[in-house]
């Protein structure tokens, strides 16, 4: 009660169905939890995929209670646009606090991560970005 | 000691017998004479008693004695006694009791090489009767109980001395003051040679502790040269004080020296040194209770001092492997001032992922080359890649009067590494032309700079554009700002605006309170730009957690550009090695 | 070095000094002080006679609110310049020091660099060889320090009182490697009596001090004798502890009760209210403090020159009051703080200024 104590990291499936996975991340995406993050969302599309096999098109990204988000949450969220992608998944950032909308407006990547996937050439390769064309001009 | 309750009822028995019967004054006879007073029971009980006893009239003279007080009296030397034939301690114990006729006190001596404590009973007429109880195996177990107690508390003392400090100096230094003061009259400790020459440390009692270094012959000492090798292990030699070499002995010892012993001081696995411990030949020599315990006192000193060697080694290591990782110090430029600060996310470190640099014009015609950025991550690994991308910039600076292929190919450098990180960053060119400088900003992906006007107006810089080492290609916009006398332009890392705290606790310092702070930062030196907002940023978080703080400022000075260097050449030396 | 002509400085050399830099003039005033030294005033003398006259100046005018915080740094800036040219000088002229090492650190926390940095540059002028560690020196730096330098002795700054618990920390951990420590600076109350709390190996008042006790030499502590501290027993109360980690929750409860009792009450705006919050912060650390070396003069005194302050910026010193007594009403389970807390509000004036434009508290 003392100190500012972060909220508790938390990764939560809102609603599924075979074509589209609603997920809501909960507390500090930072340096501390990006990890998690990023297990957490192998873990779900992992688990998507065996329920419903590779149907899922559109992951949406609850962000309404995230309470800060620094440069790794940035680095676990290109992470993830990247396999995402690979598997046909478009990423779509879904109700941004303010800091969350200055962050990925100063490192110019909005528009790359929700950019469509592109479902015609289902790449597997790790490459980033490989295939794309440039996001901005 | 308390009388135990059987001598009191002996002592009473004994008393009544004395009344009863008035035994003539006997010389002690030698032993085996033994003459048994008469008087039944009590008699024999009283001759026959384990523990010694004599019976003392008022003038000192022994009036009787049982059995084990003539056995124990025949065998004490003439010379310890007084004419009475009673122990000097106990004869002059007796008078006083007489004298002062004080109440009855135990006092304890030596006879025949054991000691006892002697209880007295005062009787009728003056008499007393000594009964003497031994306690010479009590005494004994007493004196081994205290040495071993005080050398376990130096021991502890020691351990704990030694193990403060992870100066290998200090650390021999203390040894050495230790065994100087403990162990012996002086000691050395030689270490291994360094090169081709030891260090000598010296201590002896009341003096400074010296520490040389010398090209000595480590064969000139037995058994040194083994123990210099630290393994296997070489027990402890006693060395013939002639054989000494003069280095041995400390500076301005002047005794003649009597004991010598060689002792390893085993290190983990590396030889940590030898000490060498002297006494002079007026102290005993070392007693084997004495060597075991120089013995355990090297084996601490052994330890402590390979510990410190480790540490100052991986100390030295890191230390140059930061070297190039850590801030530059940044100074005027071409009449255009620069300071950057940075705090590490943690205390304990000097470097994170935050950083900066500043490469000046070859003249002042030619722009200087300022970079801010940050990299995902916290901690050394985070600087090692700040490193690379300093390194990259660096190459690329011959390319720098285009931003755009700079952070295009430095996006490429990283693309292609096998990290897979990013970085944002803002370049910066300036340049000084009639008293206004000129700059050249471009963001890629990070905070715009923000502008402190002279009339303390904050603008933000009109620059942005993308991250760079995450997507193949980027894109980014530049902006041309103008500096006039009294203007800065601050860089700075999200740190200072994501640090979380105030008086409340838990708000982000935010932008907003950041650039009203800077309206206050109009006409301040470049320094005292980045002290305030880093310490603006401190007293935000408390003692919060947070990220890295970077921050640099880029001022035209008021004094304009006559203004002097007064920093110690740096610029010049710079400037040679560009010339070069 | 040059040779010293005489210990005074001249006439109205800290006045011209003053001048540059209230006027943010680097050049000149670096200019008026070498060439004081160029004519053979003795360094010593500038730098404590002249530049450090000159910084406590700044101090005074910034609290009587004629110069701004950030022309305080401003200034701070340049007499660091000017101390750095003197550094600059000397270096030229001498070799490296004879008489030892030394480091010359402030306490975690402590931002006011100056004193530290004019004793670092004095015990140059001694012949010590110095290794200065500069303002907020964080524990795990100096220990590192420490064992890379094995100085003689380590001296530590502190100007503000709230850095207490940071110095006792760092002379402890000093002191367990068996190395001595002098504490100088106001953090440490008048005459050194929280030095001596602490149990610090020597207090100075002031760099010559300091130098003179320096080179008489200073007794190693027993590093064992560090390993357990107890020297303030009346931390057990766990007063200082509360206040200390309940700052923000304390903070919050009196803006709430300033809240309830009227938009009039320093927090009808952000700004304001923000302001409000700082001001009882400050009120918190300082308490903490006073409750660490169990030293109401320690509060009295921060709450009296508040007061001071704020009646130089026309602001009533009537919402520092009442700032008091809502913060004793949310520590009334706390007896020594309770008492801190009346000693300072009866210190407080009791004169009626004529209403400012905001209230504070």
């Amino acid at each position: 009660m003392t100190r500012y104590q972060p909220t508790e990291f938390s990764v939560t499936v809102r609603a599924a169905d075979a074509r589209t996975l609603r997920v809501a991340v909960r507390g500090d995406l930072d340096y501390d939890t990006s990890d998690d993050f990023a297990l957490a969302m192998y873990d779900t599309l992992h688990a998507h995929a065996e329920e419903h096999g590779p149907t899922l098109r559109d992951l949406h990204l609850d962000w309404a209670e995230l309470n800060a988000f620094d440069s790794s949450g940035l680095s676990a969220l290109l992470g993830l646009r990247r396999r995402a992608h690979s598997a046909g998944i478009s990423l779509h950032l879904d109700r941004r606090p303010e800091f969350l909308v200055r962050m990925l407006q100063v490192t110019g990547i909005a528009d790359h991560l929700t950019q469509p996937a592109n479902r015609g050439v289902p790449s597997s390769s790790p490459a980033i970005g490989e295939g794309e064309s440039a996001p901005m001009s | 000691m308390r009388d135990g309750c059987r001598t009191t009822i002996f002592f009473r028995a004994a008393e009544r017998w004395w009344g009863a019967q008035c035994v003539p004054p006997l010389v002690i006879p030698s032993p085996g004479t033994s003459e048994r007073p008469r008087g039944g029971d009590i008699g024999t009980a009283w001759s026959d008693a384990p523990c010694p006893a004599v019976l003392v009239d008022s003038g000192g003279s022994v009036v009787e004695a049982n059995d084990a007080a003539r056995a124990l009296f025949g065998r004490h030397t003439a010379d310890g006694s007084a004419q009475s034939g009673l122990p000097h301690w106990l004869a002059e114990a007796h008078r006083r009791l007489g004298t002062a006729g004080l109440p009855a006190h135990v006092v304890s001596g030596a006879v025949a090489h054991r000691t006892f404590q002697a209880h007295p009973s005062p009787g009728e007429g003056g008499n007393v009767v000594w009964w003497l109880v031994e306690d010479t195996a009590l005494r004994s177990a007493e004196q081994a109980l205290r040495s071993e107690r005080e050398r376990t508390a130096l021991l502890a003392d020691i351990s704990g001395a030694l193990l403060s400090s992870l100066n290998v100096d200090r650390c021999t230094e203390v040894t050495a003051r230790m065994a100087a003061d403990h162990l012996a009259d002086a000691a050395l400790i030689v270490t291994p040679a360094q090169g081709r020459r030891h260090s000598l440390t010296h201590a002896q009692a009341d003096r400074a502790v010296t520490q040389t270094t010398a090209h000595i012959d480590a064969g000139s000492v037995p058994g040194l040269a083994e123990a210099l090798q630290g393994f296997p292990p070489v027990p402890t030699r006693w060395i013939d004080p002639e054989d000494l070499p003069d280095w041995v002995v400390p500076p301005g010892f002047d005794r003649p020296i009597g004991s010598v012993i060689v002792t390893p001081l085993p290190g983990h696995g590396v030889p940590a040194g030898v000490l060498i411990l002297l006494r002079s030949s007026t102290q005993r020599a070392f007693t084997d209770g004495e060597e075991i315990f120089a013995r355990l006192f090297a084996a601490r000193a052994g330890a402590a001092l390979s510990a410190a060697r480790l540490y100052a080694e991986q100390a030295s290591i890191t230390a140059t492997l930061l070297q190039e990782l850590l801030p530059p110090r940044l100074e005027r430029v071409h009449g255009v001032e620069y300071a950057g600060a940075f705090r590490a996310s943690q205390d304990h470190e000097r470097v994170g992922g935050d950083f900066y640099d500043v490469h000046p014009g070859a003249d002042p015609s030619k722009e200087t080359v300022v970079v801010l950025g940050d990299v995902a991550g916290k901690g050394l690994e985070a600087a090692v890649l700040t490193g690379k991308i300093r390194t990259v910039l660096q190459a690329l600076l011959p390319l720098s009067g285009d931003h755009h292929q700079v952070l295009g190919l430095l996006n490429d450098a990283l693309l292609h590494s096998r990290h897979t990180r990013f970085a944002t960053l803002v370049l910066a060119s300036a340049r000084r032309r009639s008293g206004q400088v000129e700059l050249r900003l471009t963001s890629a992906g990070h905070l715009p700079p923000l502008i402190i006007r002279a009339d303390g107006r904050v603008e933000e810089a009109d620059t942005g554009g993308m991250l760079v080492g995450a997507l193949p290609r980027i894109a980014v916009r530049s902006t041309d700002v103008v500096l006039a006398p009294g203007e800065t332009c601050l860089l700075y890392t999200d740190g200072i605006t994501e640090a979380r705290g105030g008086p409340l606790g838990d708000q982000l310092y935010g932008e907003a309170r950041l650039q009203e702070a800077l309206r206050e930062c109009a006409r301040m030196p470049a320094r005292a730009v980045v002290e305030r907002v880093q310490m603006i940023a401190a007293q935000w978080l408390g003692e919060g957690r947070h990220d890295d703080l970077a921050t640099l400022a880029i001022t035209n000075p008021v004094g304009g550009h006559g203004a002097l260097r007064i920093v110690d050449g740096h610029e010049d030396r710079r400037r040679r090695r560009e010339e070069r | 070095m040059a040779e010293s002509l005489g210990s005074a400085a001249p006439e109205g050399l800290a006045d011209r000094l003053w001048a540059a830099v209230i006027g943010r003039d680097e050049s000149t005033a670096v200019r008026t002080v070498c060439a004081a030294a160029d004519s053979g005033v003795d360094e010593e003398t500038l730098l404590l006679d002249v530049v450090a006259v000159v910084q406590h100046r700044v101090g005074v005018e910034w609290a009587a609110g004629r110069i701004s915080v950030a022309e305080e740094h401003a200034a701070s800036a340049i007499t660091d310049r000017v101390v750095a040219a003197l550094a600059h000088r000397h270096a030229a002229a001498a070799g490296p020091g004879s008489r030892g090492r030394v480091t010359v650190a402030c306490a975690d926390g402590e931002w006011h660099a100056l004193p530290a940095r004019l004793l670092a540059e004095v015990l140059t002028r001694r012949g010590w060889s110095v290794d200065f560690l500069g303002a907020r020196t964080p524990t795990p730096h100096l220990i590192a320090d420490v064992h890379r330098t094995n100085p003689a002795a380590v001296l530590l700054s502190a100007s503000i009182p709230t850095h207490l618990p940071a110095a006792h920390k760092a002379v402890t951990a000093v002191q367990s490697l068996g190395i001595p420590v002098m504490v100088g600076g106001a953090a440490f109350g008048p005459g050194g009596r929280y030095a001596r709390l602490i149990q610090a190996d020597a207090w100075a008042p002031d760099a010559r001090t300091a130098a003179d006790r320096l080179a008489e030499g200073l007794t190693a502590p027993q590093s064992s004798r560090r390993h357990q501290v107890d020297d303030l027993p009346h931390l057990a109360d766990q007063e200082y502890t509360f206040v200390k980690n309940s700052r923000t929750v304390l903070v919050r409860q009196c803006l709430a009760v300033l809240d309830e009792r009227g938009p009039d009450m320093g927090t009808h705006s952000p700004a304001r209210r923000e302001r409000t919050a700082e001001d009882l912060a400050h009120l918190v650390d300082f308490l903490a403090a006073a409750l660490y070396v169990d030293d109401d003069a320690l509060f009295t005194t921060f709450v009296a020159w508040t007061a001071d302050v704020l009646t130089a910026r026309r602001v009533p010193a009537r919402g520092l009051v009442h700032g008091l007594s809502i913060l004793a009403e949310q520590l009334h389970d706390f007896p020594r703080a309770l008492a801190f807390l009346g000693t300072a509000a009866e210190a407080l004036p009791v004169t009626s200024v004529p209403p400012g434009p905001g209230i504070t508290v």
